[in-house]
């Protein structure tokens, strides 16, 4: 409707009566209920029309011995502004809005009367070249107003009030200029932990240093130093409305063993408890390995379970990184190592049922496993001197992502299991899941990795892969991990911003390496809003 | 980046005509106003509107919210109510426009589509048909919206569970179901993992129909 704002309108009469009127676009006013609405004795001065919306004044002066009436004027013009359809804009984006007014009367001049309007002040510019105008900006502001269109007639005299007065109409449009969604989100503090109270954010760092042992099949020798960086962001989703972060990260190590442990997990947004989910995700997986395999383990155990790689070959574990299906059965039906992981996860659901029930007897808000919904990722890993190499055993349910980047000081990408993802956004597998707990899809979910070297490891929560990883058949492609690696996880430290000059730069200590990535979490991404969770291992030996 | 589609399918028939639609389009402006100032909402919502009324048309296709301008609506003198047709080209944009997750891409969110209406269905075979065929298809939510006396509630319980009545049809009722459902796409849009987001409670203006 063109006539929904306009204060001063035709009467129906003079509209249709007039004979001159040409057929109008399918948007013009003719259907409107009009009314002729008074116009004050004395037109609208610029100075009065500052305080109503956001006003344009423009002269338009009509060719010598035109006989149309202002009223024809009204509609051609208020026609041209509609087919203009004033779309809405964004903060920051470059934005145009072109009238044409040509072809309405012969030689019509359309001139600007004032530079002094309140779009120019929000940094627009209006410019009219013949009878074409052009209105442009890049938005430095949101504006949610009306731009009202003031056209005062140089030469005309008004033909309906019969007046001998100066022909003036204002036609106000609608203006929506969007703010940037970034200064939307706000950063409230946690409104209510709810008993489960963690940080918005959490980074460390550390460097494992192995001194050789002397001697022993299962021993640590020659030493292999690696370095874990870990950081944690609570996302804008849950800073917005004070909500506290769900995601997750645990590490740990066992000099006298040998053996790593890094987890990450990220709690269900829509489960209530599940920051506690994932914490005890994490830190339970990893305290039942650190004490199962334990060096009793190492010298009873691992002597035989790395025979069987042995007898496998060094060819099969150099050319594929990792066992094939029908190897992974016969090595977790042989070993004793499957059976520990197996029991780790299982402690770790458990412990987590346990929790909800802990928490129903002492608080009785019927606290539930599903409140505790959380995904996990975890491996433990190993410097084996027997097999030249380092022999990773990974589990990973949900989304996210893991991956052994480099390996044997190739181009290569080792994916350590596969996302669960459902046909819409939002849908996963947890760990807390009832169909989870048993043996055969813990037993699923399992990976057992080799390598002589790898450049890093890297586990992330879905804040991480949903922005850099387009699908789930990216998250278990190389050349997009490799991508993501080079250009956008060390490049992204690489920024004087983040305050590291490079995130593998030996000079800097592992703790200011894990603030820098906390840093680089909070990069830009439409969208991308959960929580973010990062842990890279870094093989210092190469 | 996981859009939320939105669907608003607006009832063009003649009676719709004159205050009513502007009272409509009103609602819907203050509505887009009103999203645009919620950053779950700019970053993710996709809307698009189908007219009907003696036949369905797609008045804007699928549209970012950032960017999304709304166009003129002028209802004919006088139509029939094909929201038949309507719901068959709702079933064709879905299939067209929403993104499911497959191995190599990832899905937009769970659509959310309203219906208003101040009438019933003029094309009962197509709408019965239809009616059928668009529980294939998975939502959010649909909201259907019967709008002043004249408008049929049993026809739109085939599509939904869902349908809220407005008493009257002016602009206060119109603006206050827009600002409604503004709420309900909102709360959609913060949800991370849940396909079932509660509605929102209505203001007093609207009424459930149980």
């Amino acid at each position: 409707m063109t006539s929904e704002y306009a204060t001063y309108r035709p009467t129906p009469e003079q509209t249709n009566s007039d004979s001159s009127v040409q057929s109008q676009p399918s948007s013009g006013n003719t259907s409107a209920q009009l009314s002729a609405t008074p116009q004050s004795d004395e037109p609208a001065s610029s100075d009065t029309l500052k305080e109503k919306g956001l006003a344009i004044v423009f002269n338009y002066k009509v060719a010598d011995g035109e006989e149309r009436p202002d009223s024809y004027f009204y509609q051609q013009i208020t026609s041209r502004i509609d087919a203009a359809n004033i779309p809405a804009g964004s903060v920051g984006v470059p934005y145009e809005i072109v009238i044409d007014f040509t072809q309405i009367s012969k030689d019509l001049h359309i001139t600007d009367s004032t530079q002094n309007f309140e779009l120019g002040k929000k940094g627009f510019s209006v410019t009219v070249s013949g009878e074409v105008m052009k209105i442009a900006a890049t938005p430095r502001e949101s504006i949610d107003d009306v731009i009202k269109f003031c056209f005062r007639c140089e030469n005309g005299k008004t033909k309906i009030t019969g007046k001998d007065e100066t022909p003036y109409f204002e036609y106000p449009k609608p203006l929506l200029i969007n703010p940037h969604p970034r200064d939307l989100w706000q950063n409230l503090p946690v409104k209510d932990y709810e008993g489960y109270q963690n940080k918005d954010y959490d980074a460390q760092g550390v460097s494992v240093e192995y001194i050789p042992a002397k001697k022993g099949f299962a021993s640590a020798t020659p030493a292999k130093s690696i370095e874990v960086i870990a950081a944690s962001q609570r996302g804008r989703s849950h800073a917005h409305v004070g909500k506290p972060r769900d995601d997750c990260f645990y590490f740990d190590f066992d000099k006298e063993t040998g053996w790593n442990f890094v987890a990450v997990a990220d709690g269900a947004g829509s489960a209530k408890y599940s920051r506690k989910g994932a914490e005890i995700a994490c830190q339970t997986v990893i305290s039942k390995l650190r004490s199962a395999l334990s060096q009793e383990f190492n010298k009873t155990y691992i002597n035989s379970d790395l025979q069987l790689l042995l007898q496998w070959g060094e060819e099969f574990v150099a050319a594929n990184g990792k066992l094939d299906g029908s190897r992974e059965n016969e090595f977790l039906a042989k070993t004793k190592l499957g059976d520990v992981f197996h029991q780790s996860v299982y402690a770790a659901h458990v412990a987590i049922v346990e929790e909800a029930k802990k928490r129903n007897a002492e608080k009785r808000d019927d606290a539930k496993t599903k409140d505790y919904h959380t995904t996990l990722l975890c491996a433990a890993f190993r410097y084996f001197s027997e097999l030249s190499g380092w022999f990773i055993v990974s589990y990973w349910v949900g989304d996210g992502g893991a991956a052994i980047l480099r390996w044997n000081k190739t181009e290569r990408v080792l994916v350590l299991g596969e996302p669960d993802g459902g046909e819409f956004a939002g849908q996963t597998r947890f760990l807390t899941m009832p169909e989870e707990i048993n043996a055969a899809p813990i037993r699923k979910r399992l990976r057992f990795s080799f390598c002589d070297s790898f450049e890093a490891m890297v586990l992330v929560t879905d804040g991480i892969t949903d922005p850099f990883f387009p699908s789930e058949a990216a998250v278990v492609d190389e050349p997009r991990w490799l991508e993501f690696y080079n250009d956008k996880l060390k490049k992204g430290c690489d920024e004087e911003k983040n305050g590291c000059k490079e995130l593998f730069d030996e000079a800097i200590s592992p703790q200011e390496k894990s603030e820098a990535l906390l840093k680089w979490l909070d990069f830009w991404s439409k969208g991308n809003h959960d929580d973010r969770t990062i842990l890279v291992v870094k093989n210092k030996e190469l | 980046m996981r859009r939320l589609p939105i669907y608003i399918l607006l009832d063009t028939s003649g009676s719709m005509r004159g205050e009513p639609i502007e009272a409509v389009r009103t609602g819907l402006r203050a509505m887009l106003s009103s999203l645009s100032r919620d950053p779950y909402a700019l970053e993710t919502v996709h809307l698009s509107i189908i007219t009907f009324d003696r036949e369905a048309r797609i008045l804007v296709p699928l549209t970012e919210l950032e960017g999304f301008s709304l166009p003129n609506i002028e209802p004919p003198e006088t139509s029939p109510t094909n929201l038949g047709e309507a719901l068959e080209l709702l079933i064709s944009q879905y299939n067209k426009e929403v993104i499911k997750t497959t191995p190599d891409q990832k899905g937009d969110w769970l659509p959310f589509a309203v219906i208003m209406t101040d009438g019933g269905p003029s094309d009962t075979k197509l709408f019965n048909e239809m009616t059928n065929e668009l529980k294939k298809c998975r939502f959010a939510k649909i909201v259907a919206c019967a709008a002043g006396p004249q408008a049929k509630i049993d026809p739109l319980r085939k599509i939904t569970s869902d349908v809220v009545s407005l008493d009257t049809m002016d602009s206060n009722s119109f603006a206050k179901f827009w600002q409604w459902v503004s709420t309900a796409v909102s709360n959609q849009s913060q949800t991370t993992d849940s396909t079932h987001e509660a509605l929102p409670p209505p203001p007093s203006e609207i009424n459930l129909v149980f």
